[in-house]
């Protein structure tokens, strides 16, 4: 076990390594890099003393090694819109993008899961095909249209729930969460459903996937050859083995949800990472885009991390490596 | 004379297909006693594992029984109700499946699995049950049963896993066990170990017995009586050691004579010419007509079953019993 | 039954992929006779008429000439028009980098599974930590350092979907070497370039096109979605994500037709390549098979 561990913390080394140096080359090596560092209102005096001040007179690797000595020590560099250190800027939002991804991945698996095993243990039955069907429509919907129309239907013509914007927050973890306040979960529902939808029929076809190979197998006819009530079959026996697939596709789907939060965001005004590094890509504020993709890119490989880690402790064949008797 | 434990009457089991449906178990008609062992060999396809999964009512669609009657310590079982044959399996009527490895579940604990099986059936507590399991383990020759329980199966090897497999069989004190070629996917020396303690645990619970193979080396030294399949039929049936030494029909004849120990060295070895039929393809009236050296103009039509003093044969010109009867 | 006719009534069974195709033929066909049958050139600037913005839908423009069916944009585009051009649009750029991913990331894969070795493993390193992103998240990326534009967008498209065929490719070749007859073909002195291509690709190239009916579904919804954010193509070409994302201002306004009916056409397309896709995948994949 420790083994892997270590393995895979010396691959996420590599993989932020490598990320950070595509970023480096793309953010800083296309076009002058000093327009990169300044308010591109600044005069021809402020770009040489940033540039002398950054070093960008010097060799290449100096400047990468620069780069990378602040990256470790957390100065990515100043938005130049908040003036404030980039990556205190992204931290900052975080928490936001974090929950509305939360609730998104909590709907898509509350609804999901139970669908899908409905539609795996009942395949040809009408309300199983029908689900199907509509899990192919889930996913083929864009995203960002669905956003428009949820606005336009639940928020301008019905008026139930707000269209834009985080609503109150409430203290908890140390954190601030919007979702555990009434009004903060009214505003999250739309963006987290939007979000929700394309994990949702992706979590309903895998769920049914795993169902329909599971049940021919030959642990569940000798879980019924003893006699087992049907209830038993399902929830314990098959449960088990079709949790471990998909907690592992859960987890790597939350990643996905994280950076698909960008659209909702944008569509919603919803204050996260995502919204921010949108207008930070128009705005040309780049250290907060840099931030961004580092930040993002560390959670990530943590969000896989866990993951893999996660499938030890699930599955005892791999957990128990202990030789046969 | 007593009623026979189990009554099978003109069975049909069919599956359905593009075409057609299948008849994977075509008017089979047997009976057992309490306590008897019945080797029930035949080819892959001839229907006999199919047989077994009829009897316990584990046939899933696209497969049905078709019609027939089991008639089970004087309960009809087809057409039972799903509940009267939950009670049944694992309690009156247990199966032992062909390879373990499958059979267990592989993210579940041994204990799990044993103590589900008890208390299914049963109302007596967790710590009893477990009592009951670790008794059953110790029996079928499994040391330290206290420390296995707690395992799960990866932990076993083959034999081990066969073996509580078996234990699971027995945890209930069934009237009949069917054991649908438990052996097979065994090494040759296990195979021998296990068929001699199934042997002894079966004559010391009374239990009855079908055993399912296509060995005819297995059957030999285990079964009291012996019924030979071929293509969904029975084609022969009668007590091991006349059947064997004294075969009627002629498919029986070929089987034993490709055996190669019964072929003198030196020789090509005997085989029986032509391919088993697929089941979708039978030809009309005797399915063995085709492979058969003495098969005559009338053999297109399907024979009737024969007797001949204690044993039944379905063939029109049966093999001259030379003198035995 | 040949091969062929087998799976044309294997595919068929499902009536639900069946009106897929005949949904996407008729929208491929829409595409292409674009430039005939719509009403109006959307993209002749020369051609608009301020005063028809914003029309709803039915209404007739301020010279009577053109009769608005699906309404106007703000520009005081026809919707209708506007529409069957986005289509094209997005289309094109979904197909052409869908192609292009699919010839390299398919060439690479299979190459891999021919070569073995260190080339392999590490193609296959890359593929796996390429994979672990989200596809946003590389687009993203990509147009953020490479700036916008057409080129860009498809290269764009293009490095999200390589490593999904690249791997697809790799394991269905990589099963297809390990089999018995290709000892024999190497065995009877075949060329290399012969092996590959009369052994290898045809057994790629199923999965292939299953996971290819899905990528580009996918592409164009990536498209839609950059074009939507204002990072995917330009004005001058507007896809049906751009045009979407120009009415949602109009949206608040009850000016509803600006965004939905680009955005059924959108569904409509990815919905249809989805559906053939999924009967795709049932009919070829050798597990399922009764």
């Amino acid at each position: 076990m420790l083994v892997t561990i270590l393995r895979r913390l010396a691959q996420t080394l590599l993989v932020l390594a490598v990320t950070s140096l595509l970023v480096f080359i793309g953010i800083f090596m296309v076009g002058d890099p000093v327009e990169m560092l300044v308010n591109p209102q600044a005069d021809q005096e402020e770009r040489e003393r940033v540039r002398v001040e950054f070093g960008l007179d010097q060799p290449m690797w100096v400047q990468y090694g620069r780069f990378i000595g602040n990256a470790l020590s957390g100065d990515l560099g100043n938005s130049f819109v908040y003036g404030r250190p980039a990556v205190d800027v992204i931290l900052e939002r975080m928490p936001a993008t974090l929950e509305l991804a939360a609730l998104a991945m909590i709907i898509a698996i509350v609804i999901g899961i139970p669908l899908g095993l409905y539609a795996g243990l009942k395949p040809d039955g009408r309300i199983a095909r029908g689900i199907m069907a509509g899990s192919i429509l889930g996913f083929s919907l864009p995203t960002f249209w669905v956003g428009l129309l949820l606005i336009m239907v639940f928020a301008v013509q019905l008026g139930w729930l707000p269209s834009t914007g985080r609503g109150p927050t409430v203290s908890a973890l140390g954190l601030n969460i919007s979702i555990l306040h009434w009004d903060g979960l009214k505003h999250a529902l739309l963006p987290a459903t939007n979000l929700a939808l394309f994990k949702l029929s992706l979590i309903i076809r895998l769920t049914r996937a795993q169902v329909r190979e599971n049940v021919m197998l030959d642990y569940i006819r000798f879980a019924r050859a003893k006699g087992l009530p049907t209830r038993r079959v399902i929830g314990v026996h098959l449960l088990k083995n079709i949790m471990i697939p998909l907690v592992t596709v859960i987890g790597l789907e939350l990643g996905s949800v994280i950076a698909f939060a960008i659209v909702t965001e944008s569509i919603f005004a919803w204050p996260g990472m995502g919204k921010l590094v949108i207008d930070a890509i128009f705005q040309l504020d780049r250290p907060v885009v840099v931030a961004y993709l580092l930040i993002t890119v560390a959670l990530f490989i943590l969000i896989n991390l866990v993951v893999d880690l996660l499938y030890a402790v699930l599955d005892p064949r791999v957990r128990l490596d202990s030789s046969k008797v | 004379m007593s009623t026979p434990l189990l009554q099978v009457r003109d069975l049909v089991t069919e599956f359905a297909t593009r075409g057609a449906p299948v008849r994977a178990v075509n008017g089979v008609s047997f009976d057992l006693a309490e306590g008897e062992v019945l080797g029930l060999v035949g080819e892959s396809g001839s229907g006999k594992s199919v047989t077994g999964f009829s009897i316990l009512g584990l046939i899933d669609p696209p497969g049905r029984i078709a019609s027939g009657s089991i008639r089970f310590a004087g309960q009809e079982l087809v057409g039972a109700s799903g509940e009267a044959m939950r009670a049944l399996r694992g309690h009156r009527i247990a199966m032992i499946f062909q390879d373990p490895m499958m059979t267990l579940n592989p993210v579940l604990r041994v204990d799990t699995q044993m103590v589900e099986a008890i208390l299914a059936h049963e109302r007596i507590s967790q710590a009893q049950a477990l009592e009951r399991c670790a008794e059953a383990l110790a029996r079928v020759g499994i040391a330290s049963p206290g420390e296995r329980l707690a395992q799960y199966p990866h932990q076993f090897s083959g034999g081990m896993r066969q073996r509580v497999a078996i234990a699971i069989a027995l945890l209930n004190r069934p009237s009949l066990i069917i054991a649908d070629e438990p052996t097979t996917a065994l090494d040759v020396t296990v195979q021998g170990q296990i068929l001699f303690e199934m042997q002894q645990l079966v004559r010391d619970a009374g239990t009855a017995l079908i055993w399912i193979t296509h060995d005819l080396a297995v059957v030999a030294g285990l079964a009291e009586r012996i019924a030979v399949m071929y293509a969904g039929r029975i084609v022969e049936q009668g007590g091991v050691d006349a059947v064997l030494d004294r075969p009627l029909h002629p498919y029986t004849r070929g089987l034993l004579d490709s055996v190669p120990a019964n072929n003198p060295p030196g020789r090509a070895l005997r085989q029986i010419p032509g391919m088993t039929p697929a089941l979708a393809d039978l030809p009309a009236g005797c399915a063995f007509a085709p492979r058969c050296a003495q098969a005559g103009p009338d053999c297109q039509q399907p024979p009737p079953m024969l007797r001949i003093g204690g044993r039944e044969v379905r063939c029109l010109r049966p093999l001259a019993a030379e003198g035995a009867s | 039954m040949s091969p062929w006719a087998r799976f044309r009534s294997d595919f068929a069974a499902s009536h639900l992929a069946m009106a897929g195709l005949l949904m996407l033929a008729l929208i491929l066909l829409l595409a292409l006779v674009a430039p005939w049958i719509a009403p109006q050139n959307p993209y002749d600037l020369g051609k608009l008429d301020l005063m028809d913005a914003r029309l709803p839908p039915g209404s007739a423009s301020m010279d009577g000439a053109l009769q608005y069916r699906l309404g106007t944009d703000g520009q005081g585009r026809d919707m209708v028009s506007a529409i069957l051009y986005g289509l094209r649009v997005s289309l094109l750029v979904g197909a052409a980098s869908g192609l292009i991913a699919m010839l390299l990331g398919g060439g690479l894969g299979i190459l891999a599974a021919y070569l073995g070795g260190r080339f392999e493993q590490v193609l296959m390193r890359i593929v796996d930590i390429q994979l672990g992103f989200p596809a946003i998240l590389v687009a993203l990326i990509l147009i953020a350092t490479l700036g916008k534009g057409v080129d860009k967008v498809i290269i764009a498209l293009i490095t999200v979907q390589w490593a999904y065929y690249a791997r697809t490719a790799r394991s269905a070749a990589l099963s297809e070497r390990n089999k018995e007859y290709m000892d024999a073909a190497r065995g009877l002195g075949l060329s290399r370039a012969s092996i590959v291509l009369r052994h290898l690709l045809p057994n790629a190239l199923p999965p292939l096109i299953v996971v290819g009916t899905v990528q580009v579904a996918h592409a164009i919804a990536l498209e839609a979605t950059l074009s939507f954010l204002g990072l995917g193509l330009p004005t001058t070409e507007p896809s049906l994500g751009l045009l979407i994302s120009n009415g949602y201002e109009f949206m608040l306004s009850g000016k509803y037709w600006i965004s939905v009916y680009p955005g059924i056409a959108l569904l409509l397309t990815i919905l249809s390549i989805n559906l053939v896709g999924d009967q795709l995948r049932d009919v070829l994949n050798p597990r399922l098979a009764r």
